[in-house]
Formats: C-alpha cells, sequence, structure tokens
C-alpha cells in the first residue's frame, strides 16, 4: 500500500494512505487530502490508480503542483519521489516498489478489477537502476591495433561488437556489467595473448592481444572517472 | 521443397530471481514451427499451462496440416485454449492457470506468427529489427491510448498485467499475421523476462552479430536478461533463415539398381 507523508516547511503533518482509485488533493472539504492554505486550490491535484500505477495530475491548479522539483500536470508516481504545492510536501512512498524474492509475476487484467494486484507486485526498479549503475561504472573499453600497421581504433561502446570476416575467421566482445568478454562466433577460434579460447565467453583484462584472423588488437581499459 | 533452410536454437533459463521456470518452448525445425509460453497461476500450474500449450499447439497444428495457415492456427489456440481449461476443471488446485503463447510457423517463403499475451517475435532484417506483434497488455493498451509514454512504460509497475491468455475464458482470438520470409532474416521468439530487460538495441545487437552461431545469441541474450536483474524466467527462440544449398552433383545412382531389385525379388 502506497502513502503520502505530508510536511509543511519541514514540520510534519501526517500521512495518508492511498487506498481508493482516486484521491483528490487540495483545500475543499471533500478533499482525500486536505491542504488549509488559500493559495491551495479547492481541488489542487489527484491521484489515480491505473494498472499498478498511481498517477498524479494536476487539477489545473492556479499556482501548480511540483515533483521533485519540476512543474508537472501529469506524472506517474515512483517511489521516493516529492509532490510539492505551494510549500506543502508530500513524499510518496511505496513498499510494493521492494523487489520481493520471487520477482515479477505475470497476472491477467481483467478490465473490471477494482484492484488488480491482489498478489505481489514489486516494482524491481531497484534492480534496474542497479543494473545501470553497474553499466555506468564499466571502464571504457578500445581495442587498438598492436604491432604493424596499427592505426585501427575500435571502441566497445555496444552491448556486442563483432571482429573479423563472416564466414571465416569471425568473433565477438561482449560488453557486460562486469568486464569485456570474447567468444568465437564461427571459423577458427580467436586467440588471446597467443592461445586459442575455449568456445563461449571468455573473460578479458586490459593489456590482453586479441587476434582474429592476421588481426592483432590490444584492449585498454580507461576508466571513465578519471578521464 | 522450399528454398529456404531454417536454422533454430532455443533456450529457457530461471533468471536469477524466481526458483521455478514457468516458461515452456517448442521448436521442431522439420515442420517449421517454433513457439514460446509463459505460465502464470493463482496457486499452482503455470508450467503445466505452459507446457499444455505448446504440446498442443504443435499436435494441433499436425492435425491441422491440410488446412488453410490462418485455420489451422485459430484450430490450434482454441485448442491449446481447451487443454488448458480442461485440466483446470478436473484439478481445482490448478484453477486460474493460464499462459501466454506466440507462435512462428514458417511454411516455405511465408511465415504466419500468431500471439496471445505479451510473449513477443521480432525479426531482423536488413540491419532493422521489428517487432511482429502488439502485446495484450495493460501497458501497452495504456501506450497505445496515449495515456502513457514510452519512458512511463519502462518504470510502470503494471508491465506484469497481461490483458489476454489462454486458459482464462471459453475463446479465445489470437492476433495474427502473415509475412514473406527473405534468405538472412533472423526471427527471436522471447518471453517478457526478456524484453521487459533487454532494450532492443541491445537485441539487435545480439541478433545482428550472433547470427552466424544461433547457440550462442541464444544463450547471450539470456546472459544479457541476468546481467540486467533477470527477474524473470526468461525464454528464447532464434530462428535464421538460410538459401538452402543446392547440391552440385548430381544425385548418386541406385546402390544395387535392377540387379539389387532382382536379387530382392528372387530372394523372398
Amino acid at each position: 500500500m502506497a502513502k503520502l507523508v505530508a510536511s509543511r516547511a519541514g514540520a510534519a503533518l501526517g500521512s495518508w494512505f492511498i487506498e481508493r482509485e482516486r484521491v483528490v488533493i487540495g483545500r475543499a472539504e471533500g478533499a482525500g487530502i486536505r491542504l488549509e492554505d488559500q493559495a491551495v486550490s479547492k481541488q489542487h491535484a489527484a491521484i489515480e490508480m491505473a494498472g499498478n500505477d498511481h498517477i498524479l495530475q494536476d487539477l489545473g491548479s492556479a499556482n501548480g503542483t511540483f515533483v521533485n522539483g519540476t512543474r508537472v500536470t501529469r506524472h506517474l508516481m515512483r517511489h521516493g519521489d516529492v509532490v510539492e504545492i505551494l510549500d506543502f510536501q508530500l513524499r510518496y512512498v511505496d513498499h510494493k516498489s521492494v523487489v520481493g524474492n520471487e520477482g515479477e509475476r505475470t497476472m491477467i487484467f481483467h478490465a473490471t478489477d477494482a484492484d488488480p494486484a491482489p498478489g505481489p507486485a514489486p516494482g524491481g526498479r531497484a534492480l534496474a537502476a542497479e543494473a545501470r549503475a553497474l553499466e555506468v561504472k564499466l571502464p571504457e573499453g578500445v581495442l587498438r591495433s598492436a604491432g604493424q600497421g596499427g592505426g585501427r581504433e575500435i571502441v566497445l561502446d555496444h552491448a556486442l561488437t563483432a571482429l573479423g570476416r563472416r564466414g571465416e575467421e569471425y568473433a565477438a566482445i561482449f560488453r557486460r556489467p562486469g568486464g569485456y568478454f570474447i567468444a568465437r562466433v564461427e571459423g577458427k577460434p580467436p586467440r588471446v595473448n597467443g592461445k586459442p579460447i575455449p568456445d563461449d565467453w571468455q573473460p578479458l583484462g586490459a593489456g590482453d592481444i586479441v587476434q582474429v584472423g592476421i588481426e592483432k588488437l590490444e584492449l585498454s581499459l580507461a576508466d571513465r572517472e578519471h578521464r | 521443397m522450399s528454398r529456404l533452410a531454417l536454422d533454430v536454437a532455443a533456450r529457457s533459463d530461471l533468471g536469477r530471481v524466481r526458483s521455478f521456470n514457468e516458461d515452456s518452448f517448442v521448436t521442431d525445425a522439420e515442420r517449421g514451427v517454433v513457439a514460446v509460453a509463459d505460465g502464470m497461476a493463482e496457486h499452482k500450474g503455470a508450467d503445466l499451462a505452459a507446457k499444455l500449450a505448446t504440446t498442443t499447439l504443435v499436435q494441433s497444428l499436425i492435425a491441422g496440416h491440410n488446412l488453410a495457415p490462418r485455420a489451422a492456427t485459430h484450430a490450434a489456440f482454441a485448442a491449446a485454449n481447451r487443454a488448458i481449461l480442461e485440466r483446470a476443471r478436473a484439478d481445482p488446485t490448478l484453477k486460474g492457470m493460464g499462459t501466454t503463447l506466440a507462435l512462428a510457423w514458417f511454411q516455405g517463403d511465408r511465415v504466419s506468427i500468431a500471439h496471445v499475451g505479451d510473449s513477443r517475435v521480432y525479426r531482423w532484417r536488413t540491419g532493422r529489427l521489428e517487432r511482429l506483434t502488439t502485446d495484450h497488455s495493460f501497458v501497452q493498451s495504456q501506450l497505445s491510448a496515449g495515456q502513457m509514454t514510452s519512458e512511463e512504460a519502462r518504470v510502470s509497475r503494471s508491465r506484469q498485467l497481461v490483458t489476454r491468455v489462454l486458459g482464462a475464458e471459453e475463446q479465445v482470438v489470437p492476433d495474427l499475421g502473415e509475412h514473406e520470409v527473405l534468405p538472412g532474416d533472423v526471427y527471436l521468439l522471447c518471453t517478457d523476462g526478456l524484453h521487459d530487460l533487454v532494450e532492443d538495441g541491445d537485441i539487435a545487437s545480439a541478433l545482428e552479430v550472433l547470427a552466424p552461431n544461433l547457440e550462442l545469441a541464444a544463450s547471450t541474450l539470456i546472459a544479457m536478461a541476468n546481467d540486467r536483474g533477470g527477474r524473470d524466467n526468461v525464454s528464447v527462440v532464434v530462428v535464421r533463415v538460410d538459401r538452402r544449398r543446392e547440391s552440385k552433383r548430381a544425385p548418386e545412382p541406385e546402390p544395387h539398381g535392377l540387379f539389387g531389385w532382382l536379387r530382392t525379388k528372387l530372394g523372398s
């Protein structure tokens, strides 16, 4: 069950669970969440259920509705969002966004269901964010011609980078949160530091010499933060 | 005999969070039939629903091989739906089990695509990844109605809500499509454990770069989903279409010829 924790200019005002399909925030007496200040519109904003989501909508208020500092007319609520209406702050707390140990279960949505989420419905955003964080921390990999010839530089900025030629010696580099990996796709296996690699993805480290066909490339890793 | 040949690889994985695999897939390269299913249940039977769907689908397509593809596909989805409903009626603990189902049925230079739920069929062709199915899901309906932006869809908590499945109602209507098949095409069938976590650009990259090695392509797609949290079971079927290699040599002569035939006849 999600709730809004309200405060005004730093002083706690209490909290409201969002239990109904639609909750109005405003100055009106009938408002589900009543903010008593003349500058708040009678029907200032509303939070509505859509599937398993809460959608915040500004109801054409005079002074606007802000989420995390940005004025919004419509916003899909996420755990930790702060709704600001004048000097009122409403923090959106949603325990469902903490991932359960069974992950996300597919469920049948019936259009007539008042609440389509009787079972566990964790958001899983924490993990997605974690994956993105790992992605950012991964050093930038570049393959540069080693030995004679030189000049070629391949930036490994895609999930997969092809090396060699189709139908002949052909390999790929796989960029993963844990680093860079190489595998044979077809033809003779690529050599790493002179040795043919076994099948499937093999980890690569900085300074490794990769050889596919006649081409010899050296992997360099640069920490983005120190560039 | 078709001028096109199919190469197929498939793989299913638990993911990194779940303790049971409730997906199912089937590949029958001989008949050109590949399918994936993602089961769900109120109590139990999710894996059974998925398995019933893929096995019944193939049996029914074989039984209906002299029907037109559309009719045969409709009949096969109806049969799969019936099989799940009947099993659930026979065993109350299975009540509420259901499944998604996505099918690609290759017949010469045509492919019939059919689906129910949020399992998908993609096609990689000449540098472009295209989705050939439209999810039967709450988020897709919100997107189509302009009620949700694609950015919101990515973080929505409603992503696991499907609006059409096998096993929920007496009648189920799959979305059907027919497409031309070209040599070089790569098709991907997957459950939402893949497409919910792995972006289209990365899927495209795997199909493009790893197309010559479908086993590697399948395991790499699964690794991508697990690298991004592996929140759900993930199943993938990849199909590459190649021009059938014409045999340059004349057919071998009969091993024994007339004498062999005579010997057989006389010896019996």
